[in-house]
């Protein structure tokens, strides 16, 4: 047994990247249990925002909750989620409480639900720091530098508010404050814009890469929404059915895919401010990680697809350094490449 | 004058009841739609775009008669859609809807199939009239509507629970024409949907109104789709119209300040190094 202190030193060492191996989560389904994340391995890197993308079904949010303890008590997850040299899938309850706000914090997606609205911001924001010995009113002067911090104007006349007086990019705001009460290093958001405005959204946004850089924080975002991912995400890591079909650079990974799931992904997003006809879409939906097609999940949507996509599973291969695609054709996508994705990696 | 065909809203307005400011007060009254008029022509498609609270469900809940007009009218190839005693079933056949939740707007307990059917027994003047006729046709029928939105025969059996979020939107697309509708409004009918899926539903969609010279009426908060669908784009903020103009001028060219703003907070993928 670690005495605390060691503890505290060996996380001290390379606690500044999360690491993810081998991530599997088990889940109880309508045939049996079934592997519904299925052996994901990525790094956060600290200072680094991480974007884990996919549709529904590609296990994203219940990679980014395993991280956090969260999967509910029927499944099983096996793997290492790395902080240091300590394995948090090893880690009892209490510990993991710990963990959470304190080492990782998590912004879900719709802080109408996520706040308690029969609490005040302040005191919300405040909850972490009084449970770390803080008085009242220490908290709550510490709640409003946090509020201001993430720019609600007015912030030390506002701890007093209630949830419902706020809008709904002010809550957001109010979420990550709270997010940000326990100082981590690792900050989960999971669809942090997706239930807010556009104009607020991109508001949200500078915020998150602001606190990221000032803040020194590792962050992990979580999204189906590749316009968004494009323009915050240093790293990317695409699921599809449970599984990772590509990781790398983000510019990278969507300037050139080396997959063609993201491939098709990238031609489906309508753009804004130039004129583009509607991408030729990709047969059926996407595969249902309790049901999941044999050999490569994504072979009955893929036009690249021959039998041997059929039965052999792909696995994930580095095809250039830093970049890495889980299809039986990935040398193809990335011979055909350009100069310009030459620069990019 | 000849009436105008095609839908015309003019000067709608509709108010719902605010908060009570004390408890023997009078209610205030917060206007949703203001003063809003709006032609939508055959063969067209007009978005209809701005935040939320703007009132562009409002405007869409208006022309079915799920909320009430305050003032202004609303006008379908000519005839009031707001009187009550002309809104009859020549009306309603000719307009449906299509909401976001393609899950919800779809009873669960029904299968495709009997969704289908349950449109025709509910406006029966509005059924294909060999079907009306011939109750044997109703089948084949459904089988031919499911295969307009590209679905199998085989999903006439199932219940939205068996069927992919997609499958579910294009069941509630083969619903809507059903009725042989001319005017077709789409409530954020793809926001809802995969990024993988909804380019297929949108060009079902494009496709569905090209064939059948329908208007269409599209609510949503993507630019992005705006500009590949609409023939024309009405900007909505805080119950007022601010901007309407063809998608080309208004994506180039854009008047309103709130335009400007709401173009230039819309982020397109970014692949630059």
């Amino acid at each position: 047994m670690m005495s605390g202190s060691q503890r505290e030193e060996s996380r001290r060492v390379s606690a500044g990247t999360l690491r993810v191996r081998d991530l599997t989560i088990v889940l109880p389904g309508p045939r049996g249990m079934a592997d519904v994340v299925d052996g994901v391995s990525f790094d956060m890197v600290e200072g680094r925002t991480t974007g884990l993308i996919g549709e529904s079904g590609s296990g994203k949010s219940l990679t980014a909750m395993a991280l956090v303890g969260l999967i509910p008590d029927t499944g099983v997850v096996r793997g290492q989620v790395l902080l240091g040299d300590e394995d948090l899938l090893k880690a009892g309850r209490a510990r993991m409480r710990q963990v959470r706000g304190a080492e990782i914090s998590v912004v879900f997606q719709d802080p109408s639900t996520a706040l308690n609205p029969t609490m005040t911001i302040g005191d919300q924001v405040g909850e972490i720091l009084r449970e770390r010995g803080l008085s009242r009113s220490q908290a709550r002067e510490r709640a409003a530098d946090l509020l201001d911090h993430v720019g609600i104007p007015d912030a030390a006349a506002r701890v007093g508010a209630y949830p419902h007086e706020f809008s709904g990019g002010m809550r957001q705001r109010a979420m990550i404050a709270l997010a940000l009460a326990g100082q981590p290093r690792f900050i989960l958001a999971d669809e942090p814009t997706t239930a807010l405005d556009v104009t607020v959204q991109a508001r949200i946004l500078d915020l998150l890469g602001r606190l990221r850089d000032e803040d020194h924080l590792s962050m992990l975002l979580v999204s189906h929404d590749l316009r968004v991912m494009s323009h915050v995400a240093d790293d990317l890591v695409v699921m599809y059915a449970g599984r990772v079909c590509e990781r790398g650079g983000a510019k990278a990974v969507l300037n050139r895919p080396l997959h063609p799931y993201t491939d098709a992904l990238v031609r489906s997003v309508p753009s804004v401010h130039v004129e583009s006809a509607i991408a030729d879409p990709l047969p059926g939906s996407p595969a249902n990680p309790f049901d999941r097609p044999a050999g490569c999940p994504f072979h009955p949507r893929c036009p690249l697809a021959e039998d041997r996509c059929r039965t052999e599973v792909p696995a994930l291969r580095e095809i250039v350094p830093g970049r890495f695609s889980a299809c039986h054709f990935a040398e193809l996508a990335e011979r055909t490449s350009d100069s310009g994705a030459e620069e990019l990696r | 004058m000849t009436a105008a065909a095609g839908l015309r809203i003019t000067d709608l307005t509709v108010t719902y009841p605010g908060p009570r400011t004390s408890g023997f007060g009078r209610r205030s009254s917060i206007t949703a739609v203001d003063a809003v008029s709006l032609d939508v022509a055959p063969d067209e498609t007009v978005a209809l775009v701005g935040e939320s609270g703007s009132g562009k469900s409002t405007i869409a809940r208006a022309v079915v008669g799920l909320v009430a007009a305050s003032a202004g009218s609303i006008d379908f190839d000519g005839a009031s859609l707001l009187n009550l005693r002309t809104r009859d079933q020549w009306a309603r056949r000719n307009i449906a809807m299509i909401f976001q939740d393609p899950r919800s707007a779809l009873n669960p307990r029904m299968s495709a199939e009997a969704s289908i059917r349950e449109a025709w027994e509910a406006h029966p003047d509005a059924a294909p009239e060999d079907v009306r006729n011939d109750p044997r046709r109703r089948r084949a029928a459904v089988v031919d509507l499911l295969a307009q939105v590209g679905l199998d025969p085989d999903v006439a059996g199932k219940r939205p629970t068996a069927l992919s979020g997609g499958q579910c939107q294009r069941v509630s697309i083969a619903r809507a024409l059903a009725l042989s509708p001319r005017l077709l409004i789409c409530d954020e009918a793809v926001s809802a949907l995969d990024v993988s899926v909804q380019a297929q539903v949108l060009q079902l969609l494009v496709r569905v109104r090209a064939a059948r010279s329908l208007s269409m009426l599209f609510i949503t908060h993507d630019l992005g789709v705006v500009r590949q669908v609409a023939d024309r784009v009405a900007v909505m903020r805080r119950g007022e119209l601010v901007e309407n103009a063809d998608v080309r001028t208004l994506f180039t060219a854009p008047q309103h300040d709130y335009t400007k703003q709401l173009l230039a907070a819309a982020v397109d993928l970014d692949v630059r190094g």
